[in-house]
């Protein structure tokens, strides 16, 4: 809210603040018309999916066989069965893992020591490194996922002709760790680009202030930087996991294998719904997944807000 | 007891520790810009190559690999209809939003900032991933399954929580003198919007379209999950399905269609990060 | 000892501008010592160079007899004051202040006694728990100084230290701060723009312009005997009125006049041109003609308090001078203003150098 004073010509001071100003003379009805076509599509297309996949989540209603004709009611048999199912628990477990080792820590670490590695420099350097970090973010997922697949060739890749391992099948052999890889390639970009916004709002004179004390770079890092950018430290990490979270682009990458040593939870949910057609089960599991973005998304605002 | 009496040495060990710094800075930003460049080669060079092959190799240098998609009876379609559902999504969302962002932005509507605040959140929990399935839901109960117009009504209602915040965002720093001055020659509030309020928040419009375009171009899961027919599905799912399909993938295909599909994204998005420095918007890329 | 000593110092720019052209200042062990001059002149560089925080491109810089130069910022015993103060938001006022000692680990306890006590020293006693935020203006300069002195630094810097404070509190302050130094000691750096302040606060000053020094003198050295006219008309609280003239027979004629010629130790050959300078606060007027004296029309007259400015035009030239409130003349009025010759200064015309003699 910025406040603007005006001088009228009588010399009083007004203060007009830049609220709402109804200046073309809407009106509060047809303002509400205006607004209607935005909120109708949010609500059908965003908010009424994610709600009915409550009472969804509570019948057994199948693509095809009996229960497409026929749906019942089955409370929280789907639930039960979900946590009563060993896939179940190997995706959640296997999203842990991808999470925090592609996320919080391989995209934030990377993505942050860029930003405060580059801080500095204005020239080519910085332009040709945020440039190709910018362009793994910004190409397809479907492109990016085949240029892993040639890079990881078992055959022809380029990764076993630079490390001499010929022959060696990435994708079978070390899937968990070519995904982490593979994500945090995608991902950086987006954390280099918070953690360099959130280091541009240090101050400079209380940097050369610790500077002119003797402290070297590392503890002004340390002493200066982490504990002022501490609160986008986490509203970042927050954003990340989210994000990393509900990727789905892996999928392109193993399709969750193989024999489901890469089935996040992204891949569980699309294999178990759409591909074998349960619906209602894939329900329940979707509606577990919101409740988790739900917490993420409310941590995210309650430490946003402390800041 | 003075600051000064360790200098001499002091600097000499610094100068030495710069020196090494300077040496650990180089070889990381080296070992990181290889890393990202690596994969990205082959994008460059296999669609010139007349005998590409999953490795990065000189390419034997030809043209003929775009004349694949040509031929491809789904290929140029795909590109087509990639245009059509992003077109489409773009002029849904602009509209909407810029009617809804306007309204929320001039007149005091009770509970204004928890409703932008409350869309935002919503935008964030309802992700592609977490609502595939009652989206898929919903849409063959509206029987819209198959249809791209199916597709461009998820890939709006899945942006305009952002596209409103973002417009609202410009809306309030146009300045109402020019509104009133059109009010007080008798304008209606549409017309206001119309001649007035666009042209000026032009730039905030484009900034939002050419974001929703990026969105909706590089979608992947929305029309993977709601189009079976091949004719109908756009660029990314087709290539998705040219590398598992069973057979031997054409590369000199994949190659060239890769970049066709991959370059437009790629220019905007660098133009526009010149013009504006992008932001990511809550960021979420499904 | 810590005295500075810089000789041809020089501060270039990748893009070839100079920051600092060629600057020697002598600054003897606990003066207070001034780097005035307008925006871009280059007294913050020169400041942040003898800090370290700026690279030297050539030149040297000695602080006592150690070739600093090429020095640490952090090694050279030079403490800094910005301008914002720069106090760590996440630490309270004690960490504040014990920042350098715990940079150089000292140990907790000691570090702790000497925040404290220096703390106690800029009454700042009771806050020593608060966090930045928490604190006024003075007070945030207050421990943004106790932070610099906690480790008996060789050297002060102030970069405008009053430039941040309101204008009741700027004058506090600035007795506040000469007191501080003369009761530490300590060789003082401050850079102003504020002639003024420069002038109240220090012991000498140098005065600067696009990167080169114009003068180094006291207080009075550069009011009274400007090196040039830009010092001349710099320093004081109302400029210099300087004017073109020429000199003839050990006159000068400018306003119309001719006036009396200060006594030069040089002589000035007739028909060179001059610029004739005389303060406004040491130009008399009177309703009826004096010898020697100037006659104009008064067209302006700002009353400032105690005393009014008077703005009178005698053809094309104008004239300033300050007189008290209640002997201002009307607007519109002849006068006849009269200009003493012992406060009299002329300035190469071509070289605006002061041509030599006088005061």
């Amino acid at each position: 809210m910025v406040s603007t004073r005006s001088v009228t010509g009588t010399g009083v001071v007004r203060a007009r603040r830049n609220r709402a100003d109804d200046v073309a003379g809407l009106g509060r009805a047809r303002a509400g018309v205006f607004v209607a076509p935005a909120l109708l599509m949010i609500g059908m297309f965003l908010l009424f999916p994610a709600i009915w996949t409550i009472y969804l989540g509570m019948t057994d209603f199948r693509l095809t066989g009996l229960a497409a004709a026929h749906t019942s009611f089955v409370g929280l048999g789907n639930f039960t069965a979900a946590f009563g199912d060993k896939a179940f628990w190997n995706a959640l477990q296997l999203t842990v893992v991808f999470v925090a080792l592609s996320g919080v820590i391989g995209q934030s670490l990377l993505g942050f020591s860029l930003a405060w590695s580059l801080r500095r420099l204005k020239g080519w350097v910085r332009t040709l490194v945020e440039s190709l970090a910018l362009a793994a973010w910004v190409i397809p997922g479907s492109v990016n996922a085949f240029l892993w697949i040639a890079l990881l060739d078992r055959r022809d890749g380029t990764l076993n002709t630079l490390l001499n391992t010929p022959g060696t099948a990435w994708l079978i052999s070390y899937p968990m760790a070519m995904i982490v890889i593979f994500n945090i390639w995608v991902g950086t970009a987006f954390s280099m680009q918070l953690f360099s916004s959130a280091l541009s709002s240090v101050s400079p004179s209380q940097l050369e202030s610790a500077q002119i004390a003797g402290a070297s770079e590392f503890r002004q890092l340390f002493d200066i930087v982490l504990p002022t950018i501490k609160g986008h430290i986490l509203t970042n990490t927050l954003m990340i996991t989210l994000w990393t979270f509900n990727t789905f682009t892996p999928f392109l990458l193993t399709a969750g294998g193989p024999n489901r040593k890469t089935e996040i939870f992204s891949v569980y949910i699309y294999k178990s719904a759409i591909g074998s057609g349960q619906l209602g089960f894939g329900a329940a599991i979707s509606m577990i997944m919101l409740l988790i973005n739900l917490a993420i998304a409310l941590l995210y605002m309650r430490v946003g807000r402390k800041r | 007891m003075t600051m000064a009496t360790r200098t001499p040495s002091r600097t000499t060990s610094r100068t030495a520790t710069r020196f090494v710094g300077r040496l650990g800075f180089v070889v990381f930003i080296t070992v990181v810009s290889v890393f990202f460049a690596l994969p990205m080669v082959w994008l460059v060079v296999a669609p010139f190559d007349a005998n590409p092959t999953m490795s990065v190799k000189w390419p034997d240098w030809t043209l003929n690999n775009f004349h694949r998609i040509l031929e491809n009876p789904y290929a140029f379609g795909s590109i087509v209809n990639s245009l059509i559902i992003s077109v489409g999504v773009v002029a849904l969302t602009v509209i909407l939003a810029t009617l809804a962002a306007y309204a929320l932005s001039r007149v005091r509507i009770p509970g204004r900032d928890a409703l932008l605040y409350g869309l935002l959140l919503l935008s964030s929990i309802v992700t592609g991933t977490a609502a595939m399935v009652p989206t898929f839901q919903l849409i063959s109960a509206l029987g819209l399954i198959n249809t791209q117009l199916g597709v461009v009504l998820v890939m709006s209602g899945g942006l305009l929580p952002t596209v409103v915040f973002i417009l609202k965002d410009f809306m309030d720093s146009v300045p109402k003198s020019y509104e009133e001055s059109a009010r007080l020659y008798g304008a209606t509030p549409f017309q206001i919007l119309r001649d007035v309020v666009v042209p000026v928040a032009r730039p905030g419009i484009a900034f939002v379209a050419v974001w929703s375009v990026v969105q909706a171009w590089s979608n992947f899961l929305v029309p993977f999950i709601l189009l079976r027919d091949p004719t109908l599905q756009p660029a990314g799912v087709l290539m998705y399905t040219f590398y598992t399909e069973a057979g031997q993938a054409d590369l000199r295909l994949i190659a060239a269609f890769s970049l066709v599909y991959t370059l437009p994204v790629v220019v905007i998005y660098f133009l526009v990060n010149r013009k504006f420095g992008f932001r990511f918007y809550g960021g979420i890329k499904s | 000892m810590s005295d500075i000593t810089i000789r041809q110092l020089v501060k270039q720019y990748p893009n070839g501008v100079r920051g600092v052209d060629g600057v020697d200042v002598d600054v003897a062990d606990g003066e207070f010592f001034a780097l005035l001059g307008p925006s871009g002149c280059g007294k913050t560089t020169l400041l942040r160079s003898i800090a370290g925080l700026e690279s030297v491109t050539e030149g040297t810089l000695h602080i006592g007899v150690t070739d600093m130069t090429h020095v640490e910022p952090g090694d050279r015993g030079v403490a800094m004051v910005f301008q914002d103060y720069a106090l760590f938001p996440h630490m309270d006022v004690s960490d504040n202040i014990a920042y350098p000692l715990r940079v150089r680990r000292v140990p907790k306890e000691e570090r702790r006694a000497t925040a404290a006590r220096t703390a106690e020293g800029l009454s700042l006693g009771g806050l020593l728990d608060r966090r930045p935020g928490q604190l006024s203006g003075g007070q945030q300069q207050r421990v943004a100084l106790a932070r610099a002195i906690a480790t008996r630094p060789d050297v002060l810097l102030l970069d405008e230290p009053l430039s941040n404070l309101d204008a009741r509190l700027r004058l506090e302050a600035r007795g506040f701060l000469k007191e501080l130094q003369r009761d530490l000691g300590v060789t003082t750096l401050f850079v102003t723009h504020d002639q003024a302040e420069a002038m109240a606060l220090a012991d000498r000053i140098a005065v600067m312009k696009d990167g080169r020094i114009q003068q180094i003198g006291t207080p009075r050295e550069v009011f009274h005997s400007p090196r040039n006219t830009f010092v001349a008309s710099f320093i004081g609280s109302h400029p210099m009125n300087l004017l073109p003239g020429r000199a003839s027979g050990g006159r000068v004629e400018v306003l119309g006049a001719s006036l009396p010629g200060p006594r030069l130790t040089v002589d000035v050959p007739d028909g060179h041109e001059v610029v004739w300078g005389v303060r406004p606060e040491f130009i008399t007027w009177s309703g009826t003609a004096t010898p020697d004296s100037v006659l104009a029309e008064v067209s302006l007259v700002e009353n400032l308090g105690a005393t009014a400015l008077v703005l009178a035009k005698a053809g094309d030239a104008r004239l300033q001078c300050v007189v008290s409130e209640e002997s201002a003349p009307e607007v519109g009025q002849q006068a006849w203003f009269a200009c003493p010759v012992e406060k009299t200064l002329l300035f190469d015309a071509v070289t605006t150098d002061r041509i030599g003699g006088g005061e």
